[in-house]
């Protein structure tokens, strides 16, 4: 622990002080109004002192990294947060409003640690602090029994994720005999030749710590709490379960997977190919029958949770290759961008919507594109970027992913490898198009059938402006794609790196 | 055992055999070799030492959660303040105090230990940073107090 440390350290320092601020303030004053502005005024705080940061960022030494991949994930976690404060703007009216906007940015926090962590039970800790205020908010959102049953339920299977997790982990010190990263990294690849056998640990370490990060990214055969989760409660909180723990978990995934585990890349993007398949067909197909919004988008974030990683695949596969012909890297942070876009837009329009009682099944949207022409427009904007119909982001991040599946196979002469890959790429466009039908069904109800109710109350300004917020960034990602793709390709561990390359000198 | 892939599980399948092995091995040895002397006391479930005055299968004042949450919050601090007390004492002292005035030979630098060893290997910049880490876990701890005694936790109601 240094001064250059907390130095390093102080947007994420910034962003917990706020939080805690929030949670004992809101004890002393009871009011409800005012908590978000504070929200807001933390994370714009962090956000300077990053912006001051980067350029002439220190290199830490000890538990933290400062490479591409930390600086895109603060960033990317801290416009999270100011869209997400803007959704959970009104509070409630069960109350509880400084307690949940405490907690959101406690998980904003976390999202931003899990990137810097150079230590397992650095990690750990940091991925729970992003599970444990989740669970408070899932509390917070509702009183009813269906939200007793989310949170229930998210907790339970949460706190098993993490056991599986920190299992992995736990055979991981094992094999590397150290909880730095760096010390496990070097300590596997001295392993690759002195003993082969005792890699098979490693493998088993590797499987574990996947399927506790895929209960995070609601993968096969982790998904199933998803739908659940997602309609008991409420829209704003399903926002941030569909974005904050799928971006950690990836970014959890790509530092111990990818570099960590050097010599497990050729069994891991195997087991990463499996899961993306069986994900996103799973998701798609089961999406199809769904009448509820939030457990139909659900399935949608599982599905997409299936697109991702097929680009940690490709990153995987890739990893001793040149850059230039697999980049899984950008295809992923580029895609997970556009996708927490277009999320956190749809649930603001619903959220928006919904006045005293929220917008839950599908029917009720019929008829919006009359009574409340700019929530439609908005909300089929958001629906034909997730679908990734051109020339919107969406498309561009699809396209970004399958090409990069495309280029790992590799063509005719791809071999065994490139033929997983391609058709990965041939499975990951029939998805897209099954995912068409469900995403286009909500639009069609909303312009071509006829309203069946008076127009609800108005919804907060706040959520309106979350969405309209989204829409303006989703709309110049689509016309520029450039500077987002740019800003995504230098996520990754080798950019910016100070010092410590010994272990991966021939790699990109 | 040509097959690679089959080879490579060999020591997992090796070590969850094993792990089942012990588990089944160390019961069976128990039943086997165990002297059969039950009494009432031995028969008495484990409280800590002390003696059970009624069935554990009881329903408990769901108001005993609350405290028992915050109980064991400054259960845990307890566990972190003690090795960072231990770890702070700067061992030098003690031995200095023992050398006589009269005594000529050069008084020993002793080998840095706890939080001045970590200062002297460059893992931390100096003690008083130390401090303020502690100090900052216990602020939050009192603030996390200060919550739970706004929200009315230590009442009784």
């Amino acid at each position: 622990m240094t001064t250059a440390a907390v130095y390093f350290l102080l947007p994420e320092i910034l962003v917990i002080a706020t939080a805690v601020t929030i949670y004992v303030a809101g004890a002393f004053f009871h009011t409800q109004w005012g908590w978000g502005w504070l929200a807001l005024l933390g994370t714009a705080a962090a956000a300077a002192v990053l912006a001051l940061q980067s350029g002439r960022s220190p290199a830490p030494v000890g538990l933290l990294y400062s490479d591409g991949l930390v600086a895109f994930t603060r960033w990317l976690a801290l416009n999270l947060a100011g869209l997400l404060v803007l959704l959970n703007f009104r509070p409630s009216a069960d109350g509880g409003a400084p307690e949940t906007l405490g907690s959101l940015l406690l998980t904003v926090a976390g999202t931003m640690l899990v990137a810097s962590s150079q230590d397992l039970v650095m990690m750990f800790v940091s991925l729970e602090l992003i599970s444990i205020p989740t669970y408070v908010l899932l509390y917070l959102g509702r009183r009813d029994a269906l939200n007793q049953e989310a949170a229930a339920k998210y907790f339970y299977l949460s706190v098993l994720a993490s056991a599986i997790f920190l299992y992995g982990l736990s055979f991981l010190y094992g094999v590397g005999r150290s909880t730095n990263l760096e010390a496990i990294a070097a300590a596997l690849s001295a392993l690759e030749q002195t003993s082969p056998a005792f890699v098979s640990f490693a493998k088993l370490a590797l499987v574990l710590i996947v399927a506790g990060l895929a209960f995070r990214l609601a993968a096969v055969p982790f998904h199933f709490y998803a739908p659940d989760v997602y309609q008991g409660t409420t829209h704003a909180n399903a926002a941030l379960l569909s974005v904050i723990p799928k971006a950690a978990a990836l970014v959890a995934l790509l530092r111990l997977g990818w570099w960590a585990m050097p010599g497990m890349e050729n069994f891991a993007w195997k087991l990463v190919l499996i899961l993306s398949l069986l994900t996103m067909t799973l998701g798609n197909v089961t999406a199809l029958w769904q009448d509820h919004l939030r457990r139909l988008m659900a399935y949608s974030s599982i599905a997409h949770a299936g697109y991702l990683l097929i680009g940690v695949a490709v990153a995987l596969a890739g990893r001793n290759a040149s850059p230039a012909v697999f980049d899984g890297w950008t295809a992923v942070f580029f895609y997970l961008c556009v996708y927490a876009l277009a999320t956190i837009g749809t649930f603001a329009v619903w959220h928006y919507l919904g006045g005293t009682r929220s917008v839950e099944g599908l029917d009720e949207l019929a008829g919006l594109g009359k009574i409340r022409p700019t929530a439609a427009a908005l909300l089929a904007l958001f629906l034909f970027s997730l679908t990734g119909i051109p020339p919107l982001a969406g498309f561009w991040g699809k396209l970004q992913i399958f090409a990069a599946a495309m280029n790992a196979g590799g063509g005719p002469g791809g071999g065994e490898t490139g033929l997983w890959f391609t058709v990965l790429a041939v499975i990951g466009v029939l998805n897209a198009a099954i995912a068409a039908a469900y995403y286009l069904r909500i639009v069609g109800v909303m312009y071509f059938r006829i309203p069946l109710g008076a127009p609800r109350t108005e919804g907060d300004r706040g959520a309106l402006l979350a969405a309209v917020a989204c829409a303006a960034l989703l709309v110049a990602f689509s016309v520029l794609p450039g500077p987002l793709v740019r800003a995504s390709s230098q996520a990754q561990p080798h950019v910016g790196q100070v010092a410590n390359l010994s272990h991966d000198a021939d790699a990109p | 055992m040509t097959d690679p892939a089959l080879s490579d599980a060999v020591p997992i399948f090796l070590f969850v055999a094993c792990a089942i092995a012990l588990a089944v091995v160390l019961l069976v040895i128990a039943q086997l070799f165990n002297p059969a002397r039950p009494g009432r006391v031995k028969r008495m479930p484990y409280e800590s030492g002390m003696d059970p005055f009624h069935d554990a299968r009881r329903r408990f004042d769901v108001r005993f959660y609350l405290l028992a949450i915050a109980f064991l919050v400054f259960d845990v601090e307890l566990l972190f303040l003690y090795p960072w007390a231990v770890a702070s004492h700067p061992a030098a002292v003690p031995r200095a105090a023992t050398v006589a005035p009269t005594d000529i030979t050069p008084p020993q630098t002793a080998p840095a230990v706890g939080i001045d060893a970590a200062v002297a290997s460059g893992l931390v910049e100096n003690r008083t940073l130390v401090f303020a880490g502690a100090m900052l876990f216990i602020l939050l701890l009192v603030l996390g107090f200060v919550y739970d005694w706004r929200k009315g936790v230590f009442q009784w109601r």
